[in-house]
């Protein structure tokens, strides 16, 4: 029987699936590092707040 | 969460990565070159070995979410959650993979994409239930509270797995059994050749040490998610 196509179909699935899924490791590791570097250069330059509902003396 | 783990990826990672790479190329190889032509199925019979590696990682993740769900509920720590969720979306990715290749495979075999088969049926509440325990802990907002409700149903939904994997075994079924005797009127089955056997454990291994690997890499991603949620509510004052 010929079924070559089928199995072409098959593994072309697998590594499409496969490199999809990777492919948004790297794109959510990136947009998740950059939010990191934003955040982190906010809290450096936001002055410390004073807690809230505590009177000066 | 420790920030630098978050931050720089261990030694033993990089070499998962690596022997992932090397077992998946080996594994590719042995399938194309060393398995032989399947006589009455011809070349479709290939999606054979990454059919059922992709289905034993996809199975294996969903116990991983579980057992994290288990020790989650027993010692409350953020990283079983962090973990149980990289592992629903591994065995996800994994078990989609392999109900689709299972489809091209039965469309020759069976002569249609898909049929209501025990095999089958378990195989696609297996996945819809995981999917659902993701769009379960987007409905809820409390970091606690949806760790602990994603736990019961990662260790509830994680039934569907025995039920998925002996559905072949106690149901009559034509999906064809790899380990042990199965039903006599399977349609797809094959005389296994040393050959095929060999090409088969590589490929389980591949996709074993793939898995792991996946795995490590979005527990980590988890990690860098939740660090950047904390200075995101710090920044916002909360």
């Amino acid at each position: 029987m010929e079924t070559t196509n089928y199995m072409i179909l098959g593994y072309g699935v697998i590594f499409a699936v496969l490199a999809l899924h990777l492919a948004s490791f790297v794109v959510r590791n990136r947009n998740l590092q950059r939010d990191l570097e934003m955040l982190e250069q906010l809290e450096k330059k936001t002055p410390r707040r004073k807690p809230v509902g505590k009177k000066r003396k | 969460m420790p920030d630098q783990v978050v931050q720089k990826k261990p030694r033993l990672l990089g070499a998962l990565d690596f022997a992932s790479l090397v077992l998946m190329l080996a594994a590719t190889l042995m399938v194309f070159f060393y398995a032989p032509r399947e006589r009455e199925m011809g070349e479709v019979q290939r999606i054979f070995y990454f059919h059922v590696a992709t289905g034993w990682v996809g199975m294996a993740a969903f116990i991983g979410a579980a057992v994290a769900g288990i020790i989650y509920l027993v010692r409350p720590h953020k990283k079983w959650d962090v973990f149980s969720v990289a592992a629903v979306e591994i065995g996800l990715v994994y078990s989609f993979v392999n109900i689709v290749t299972g489809s091209i495979w039965a469309y020759p075999t069976w002569n249609t994409w898909w049929t209501w088969d025990p095999r089958l049926v378990t195989a696609t509440v297996m996945v819809l239930t995981f999917l659902a325990y993701l769009l379960l802990r987007q409905s809820i907002e409390d970091p606690e509270r949806r760790a602990r409700f994603g736990a019961i149903y990662a260790i509830l939904g994680s039934l569907t797995v025995p039920l998925t994997y002996m559905s072949i075994r106690i149901w009559r079924t034509i999906h064809p059994v790899v380990i042990g005797s199965g039903d006599p009127g399977a349609q797809g089955t094959f005389a296994f050749t040393q050959p095929m056997v060999y090409t088969l454990l590589v490929s389980l291994l591949a996709f074993t040490v793939l898995g792991i690997t996946l795995l490590w890499h979005r527990v980590r991603l988890g990690w860098l998610a939740d660090r950047v949620e904390q200075l995101r509510l710090k920044a916002m004052g909360l």
